[in-house]
C-alpha cells in the first residue's frame, strides 16, 4: 500500500542509543467469577511503535523534511524503509512529528539529531 | 445473552467456535465480516462494500470464490432482548473514506447489512473458509453520521407486523390453533 520509499541520500540506519520497540496491544482479558482471566487475541496481527534516532548533516537533514513534509504528506503517508532489526523493507507510518535538534556543526553547517516515532504496519 | 441465542443459534458453525469461546487462553482470533450493500441510485442492483475489524485485509473463501474484506473500525452492539420486538443492533462505523457515507445519502432504500463472525489464527493472513456465525441479514431502519463515522439501528426482517396467511393457519392445517374454538 506504500508508495513512499525512505529518500536514498539519507542514512537508513538509526542509531543504536535510543532505538525502542513494543507491539501494540491485541489481548483482550476477560475477567469471571472465579479463577483465571480469559485471554484472547483482538486482531490477527498489531502494528509495532518503533523509536529511531540519527544523526543527518544539514542537507540530510533538508531531505529528509521533503519527504516527510511533501511525498509523505505531512507524515500522513505510509513509506517504506529498510528495518534494522530484519534488513528486509518494512511499511511504516508516523506516529508523531519527528523532533529536530542541533548538536553539532560541521562542514555542510549544522548536524542534527532527529528522533522518530514510528510504527511498523502489519502485513 | 438470550439475544445471541435468538439471532444465532440456528447459524452457528460449532467446529472450533465452542472450543475457542470458552478456552481460558486461546490462539484463535474472531472476526466480524461486514457486508454493507447498498442500492444503487435509478436501478435495482446494490453494490456491497465489505469490512473487517482488524489491521489487515481478510481474504475468505468458502469455495465460490475469493472476497475481500477491507480493515476498518467498527463496533457491533446488542440490545435488548424483548419479548415483544424484534432484535436490534447498533453498528458504529468509522469507514476511513467517505465512500460509505456519500452512497448513504444518496440512497433512497434500506441499506442492507450482513454480519459474519469467523476465527483466525493469531499471526497469520492465510485464507479463511468457513463462517462460525451468519451471515446475519440484517436491515438499517435509521443512521446518523459524524465525520466519517456512521452510527447505524439495525433490525431484522420485521416479522411481527406481518398477517397470519389464512390458506396456512386455518383448522385443518393448524388445528391447535382452533381448538376450543367454535366454528
Amino acid at each position: 500500500m506504500a508508495t513512499q520509499n525512505w529518500p536514498a541520500d539519507v542514512p537508513e540506519s538509526p542509531l543504536l542509543d535510543g532505538y525502542t520497540r513494543q507491539r501494540q496491544n491485541s489481548k483482550l482479558r476477560t475477567s469471571v467469577d472465579a479463577g483465571l482471566d480469559k485471554v484472547r487475541n483482538r486482531y490477527r496481527a498489531t502494528p509495532i511503535n518503533i523509536t529511531e534516532r540519527y544523526h543527518f548533516t544539514n542537507t540530510e537533514k533538508q531531505d529528509f523534511v521533503t519527504f516527510h513534509d511533501d511525498s509523505c504528506d505531512g507524515g500522513a503517508e505510509r513509506f517504506i524503509k529498510k528495518n534494522p532489526e530484519t534488513g528486509i523493507d518494512s511499511e511504516y507510518r508516523f506516529t508523531a512529528e519527528p523532533q529536530y535538534e542541533v548538536v553539532g556543526y560541521g562542514s555542510d553547517g549544522a548536524i542534527w539529531n532527529v528522533s522518530l516515532a514510528i510504527e511498523i504496519m502489519p502485513t | 445473552m438470550p439475544l445471541v441465542n435468538g439471532i444465532f443459534r440456528e447459524n452457528l458453525s460449532g467446529g472450533d467456535f465452542f472450543p475457542a469461546a470458552y478456552a481460558q487462553e486461546t490462539t484463535k482470533v474472531f472476526l466480524h465480516l461486514l457486508d454493507v450493500s447498498i442500492l444503487n441510485p435509478g436501478d435495482t442492483t446494490y453494490t456491497t462494500y465489505r469490512y473487517v475489524d482488524d489491521y489487515t485485509p481478510v481474504t475468505f473463501n468458502d469455495g465460490s470464490g475469493d472476497i475481500i474484506y477491507q480493515p476498518a473500525t467498527f463496533k457491533l452492539t446488542l440490545g435488548n432482548d424483548d419479548a415483544d420486538s424484534t432484535p436490534q443492533v447498533t453498528l458504529n462505523f468509522d469507514s476511513g473514506d467517505r465512500t460509505v457515507i456519500r452512497r448513504l445519502r444518496e440512497t433512497d432504500a434500506r441499506p442492507k447489512v450482513a454480519v459474519s463472525v469467523v476465527i483466525s489464527p493469531y499471526n497469520t493472513t492465510g485464507t479463511i473458509t468457513r463462517r462460525e456465525i451468519g451471515p446475519i441479514s440484517l436491515e438499517a431502519n435509521e443512521f446518523g453520521f459524524k465525520s466519517t463515522q456512521v452510527t447505524v439501528n439495525l433490525v431484522v426482517e420485521p416479522i411481527l407486523g406481518e398477517p397470519c396467511p389464512s390458506s396456512v393457519m386455518n383448522p385443518r392445517d393448524a388445528p391447535a390453533l382452533w381448538s376450543g374454538v367454535p366454528i
